[in-house]
């Protein structure tokens, strides 16, 4: 059990734009940090960075008071779970279990009984003799996970573990690790690109893109106070409206959106855009579900304050509700506000009587739950 | 240190694997350099003594017609091992038809012929004084010097019979691969049979076909069994002719000719396979089988397959008819008059006979051993190694697999005729180490390449997983990575074994009086017209081959491992199995 700091970590392959850039965030003991972002973001690079696997162009990275950065892989105490398992297939299931505890020479009867304890944890009591191909992807799963478990290491690494299961298998195996974590108290680092896993599991999440960190915080934080657009856009389905401040008035500022519809929104010194004066050029993240369908819009020069006039473009039916893909109209509700940003998605409780597709209406964004982004 | 900003502190970017790797690949580098480049230059050197007379000699002498008659054969070679071996293939793959089974088993046949005895059995067939010109005589009547594959004729057929396997394999392999998915989609949108052939199929094939002839031209080139038989002057029998009378400059000159010349056929295999991109990206609809229909269709079908398997089982059939002949009875009859057994029995009683199968399977067996080592660290360092010397350290490894067996034998000795610093002093002229030593730079990358193949297959996150959980890189490599491998190494390691024990090519060239290896024995023993006891051996070695070949494909298709043969295909060169033995 320990705490793990990164502090400006940055890994540049040749000449190319560094993957990871000078990336500075702590871990706290016992904590379970999930690394998010879109293939590419730099936090699988991190991660084999933390793992030792990858060595860092510069910075450094410390479990506790020890300074890892150039220990080798073997002398670091992580257990780590491979996107691919990464299961020994010359071995049976004991043996890749054991195979840790082999390595820090615990004795033959006490491994044994260790194995057998971690198998029963992830519940698989009496597979030990079983062949690696014999079990199925979610069985292998969870033997990967015992693997990296039984040695109690003082991280534990996780690196998309469950991307090759099937969507049901996933949503229990993921309250399953997290029980099994929270058990044992191991500091562990998560990486994924599902956000409503990282949402679903994590104490901490940190947002990454482009080799760069763009917000750090619990779930319930980066979800309704994204720091950045592309976090609005990538967490949650979220719409980001471009506009300019017209007015200050306390705590709240008036937000001219580029089709002309005026939106009034609570001001967060401390996140997000940030104080904001008027004029300045400011990006509004909506999300879908925070949107309230009025019905048909009224003539455009009686557009209301806090709602957008736009057409339905788009009906999707998804069970419980539904979700509306409308465009954008500009001042005098027939034109399009401009090709980007013009679709804008919403979500509602699945009703018989939705407007038809060509059919212009009003909506109005929960005031409360608009959030103010950088551009 | 504790002044400086963390920030500013630049590293090398190595991680522990990465110095691992540079430490095993120091001392491979070395031995490399020291068997396989140093032998090539020193030859060079040797070739450009004297102010280079030697070359001048190669162009006005007899060389340069030897080396157009070896280009010719080549490009004859490749033309009719593509044609019997592609159509061997379209008929297996495409159409079911009687005595399709029996063919299929049988068209593989070829592959178990061990380099000389197959030849030689090439020549007791179809030769002047063969067997089948001499029933041709007898029952029509017809001259048997007339229907007799003699000269370039017969070093032509044996080229042809040997070397359409790899056609075969190619061609099967791509028309495996393309799926009936692509032909239905041509014929759907309006291609006819044969358009859909002209315009789908045959560009598909054109990978198979072009690696097909490229092995097929670089082997023939290499040829010297063959032209040995049928007395054909080819640059391979001028380069041991010159040898033998002591033109050393010479010999060195035209063995860098034929170097360059199958170098050249090496990179350019190379650059096909690493740009090819034809692989077919659908999903895989099994391929229907065109049904032969109608009676007389399938009677001719049976009777032309039933033909072609004799015409397949005939050499290892008479391999095994003359290891029973008396010997020095067979003269003028068709068929040898008077058979034994003591052929056999002597080779294993009597101390003189059995030696070269003793001396053999030693030189070979610690040939193996060394290639293995060598064959498995190097794949190793290879696939794990992130710089461009990865790139070099693989075709160091692969060049003796582009050499001709002669100039191997010719690279050896003149590199270690006397001491030098490259050669680290060593001298292995009249040594008992020189076989060994020429087995190994023969068939250490037929080792390598089974075990890149098996290391290929290997998820490389299998060994993150191992140092992940404590073990080092020696450890890692020891318990995980190796016993990964040890099938696919074996499997390679097996036919290394094999080829070694019967190599020819490069013995003829280099062995010790004192110590004649099989081989050697098998062509001093038909040379005395002892063919009984020269085939005895011979069969013996097909044994061999057989035996290897059915261990390979048990190692090579384990449990586990069947679950991961959809994995990425090899990224090292890609050769076949078969070396360059003819």
């Amino acid at each position: 059990m320990t705490s793990v700091e990164l502090s400006h970590v940055t890994k540049t392959y040749g000449a190319a734009a560094p993957s990871v850039d000078d990336l500075s965030l702590t871990i706290e003991d016992g904590e379970f940090f999930t690394l998010l972002g879109p293939s590419g973001c730099g936090k699988s690079t991190t991660l084999r960075m933390v793992a030792g696997f990858v060595a860092p162009t510069s910075g450094t990275i410390r479990f506790g008071e020890r300074d890892v950065t150039s220990a080798p892989p073997y002398k670091r105490d992580t257990g780590m779970v491979f996107q691919s398992y990464a299961l020994f297939p010359h071995m049976d299931v004991a043996e890749n279990v054991g195979y840790g505890l082999r390595m820090r020479k615990v004795a033959t009867a006490e491994r044994r009984t260790r194995v057998d304890e971690a198998l029963a944890v992830v519940g698989l009591a009496g597979y030990g003799e079983r062949r690696i191909d014999q079990l199925s992807g979610g069985q292998q799963q969870r033997v990967a996970l015992a693997r990296a478990l039984v040695v109690q290491p003082s991280v534990l690494l996780l690196d998309e573990p469950l991307s090759n299961l099937d969507a049901k298998l996933r949503d229990e195996t993921r309250s399953q690790i997290r029980e099994i974590q929270r058990k044992a108290g191991t500091t562990s680092i998560y990486v994924t690109h599902d956000q409503a896993e990282a949402m679903a599991m994590s104490d901490r999440i940190a947002v990454m893109n482009g080799g760069v960190l763009h917000q750090l915080g619990e779930p319930r934080e980066v979800y309704r106070r994204p720091a950045t657009a592309f976090v609005a856009r990538f967490i949650g389905r979220s719409n980001v409206l471009p506009g300019v401040v017209e007015g200050r008035d306390g705590g709240t500022a008036a937000v001219r959106l580029t089709d002309g519809s005026l939106l009034h929104t609570p001001v967060a010194v401390d996140g997000g855009a940030g104080d904001v004066a008027v004029g300045d050029e400011i990006a509004l993240s909506v999300r879908s579900e925070a949107v309230e369908l009025l019905g048909p819009a009224p003539a455009a020069a009686d557009r209301a304050e806090g709602t957008i006039h736009a057409r339905l473009a788009m009906v999707e039916f998804t069970g419980s509700s539904c979700m509306l893909g409308l465009d954008l109209l500009d001042g005098a509700d027939d034109e399009a506000a401009g090709q980007a940003d013009r679709r804008i998605l919403i979500t509602i409780p699945d009703t018989d009587d939705l407007p038809r597709t060509g059919d212009v209406v009003a909506l109005r964004p929960d005031p409360a739950r608009i959030w103010m982004v950088a551009r | 240190m504790t002044a400086l900003p963390s920030r500013l502190r630049r590293r090398s970017g190595l991680t522990a694997a990465d110095r691992f790797v540079y430490v095993l690949a120091l001392p491979l580098v070395g031995i490399l350099l020291v068997y396989i480049v140093f032998p090539m230059i020193a030859t060079f050197v040797t070739s450009t003594g004297d102010d280079g007379a030697a070359y001048a000699d190669f162009t006005s002498g007899s060389s340069g017609r030897a080396l157009v008659l070896s280009v010719g054969i080549s490009v004859a070679s490749v033309l009719t091992a593509g044609l019997v071996g592609g159509a061997l293939a379209v008929l297996l793959t495409r159409f079911e038809f009687p005595g399709r089974a029996a063919l299929r088993v049988f068209a593989l046949l070829p592959m178990a012929l061990p380099p000389l005895i197959g030849a030689m059995t090439f020549y007791y067939l179809y030769g002047a004084s063969g067997i089948v010109p001499r029933l041709v005589q007898e029952t029509l009547g017809i001259a048997a010097g007339s229907v007799a594959a003699d000269g370039v004729w017969g070093v032509l057929l044996v080229h042809t019979m040997t070397m359409y396997p790899y056609f075969y394999l190619s061609v099967s392999a791509g028309l495996a691969g393309s799926d009936a998915s692509l032909e239905e989609a041509a014929m759907n949108l309006g291609a006819s049979r044969a358009t859909m052939w002209r315009t789908v199929l045959l560009p598909m094939l054109t990978p198979a076909l072009v690696s097909g002839a490229l092995l097929t031209f670089m082997v023939s080139m290499a040829s010297f069994t063959a032209p040995q038989f049928y007395n054909v002057n080819t640059l391979t029998m001028r380069i041991v002719a010159s040898k033998t009378s002591g033109s050393y400059e010479l010999a060195a000159a035209q063995s860098t000719v034929l170097s360059l010349v199958s170098i050249l056929f090496l990179l350019l295999m190379r650059w096909y396979q690493n740009r090819r991109s034809t692989r077919s990206a659908s999903k895989g609809t099994p391929q229907a089988l065109k049904v032969v229909h109608g009676a007389l269709p399938r009677t001719l079908a049976a009777v032309g397959s039933a033909l072609l398997v004799v015409v397949l089982v005939a050499p290892v059939a008479t391999i095994l008819l003359l290891s029973f002949t008396v010997d020095g009875t067979w003269t003028v009859q068709i068929l040898p008059p008077e058979y034994t057994l003591e052929n056999f029995t002597t080779i294993f009683t009597d101390p003189r006979s059995l030696r070269p199968l003793l001396v053999s399977s030693q030189m070979s067996g610690l040939a193996m051993l060394a290639s293995i080592v060598v064959g498995v660290l190097t794949a190793w360092v290879v696939a794990r190694w992130k710089g461009r010397g990865a790139g070099v350290l693989d075709v160091m490894i692969m060049l003796p697999w582009a050499l001709p067996g002669t100039v191997v034998g010719i690279n050896i000795v003149t590199a270690f005729a006397a001491p030098t610093p490259f050669n680290l002093g060593q001298v292995f002229i009249g040594s008992l180490w020189i076989l060994p030593l020429a087995y190994f730079i023969r068939f250490v990358p037929l080792v390598f390449r089974n075990a890149a193949a098996s290391l290929a297959q290997i998820d490389p996150s299998v060994e993150e997983a191992a140092q992940n959980l404590g073990a080092g890189p020696w450890r890692t490599l020891r318990t995980v990575t190796l016993p990964l491998m040890t099938r696919g190494v074996l499997a390679g390691a097996l036919m290394a074994f094999v080829q070694g024990f019967g190599e020819y090519v490069a013995s003829v060239v280099v062995y010790p009086a004192r110590f004649a290896p099989l081989s050697v024995e098998i062509y001093n023993r038909q040379y005395a017209n002892e063919l009984g006891s020269a085939f005895a051996y011979g069969s013996l070695q097909m044994l061999a081959i057989l035996v290897v070949l059915i261990i390979s494909e048990l190692l090579e298709n384990p449990r586990w491992r069947r679950r991961r043969s959809s994995a990425s295909p090899p990224a090292v060169t890609a050769v076949p199995t078969q070396p360059v033995t003819v």
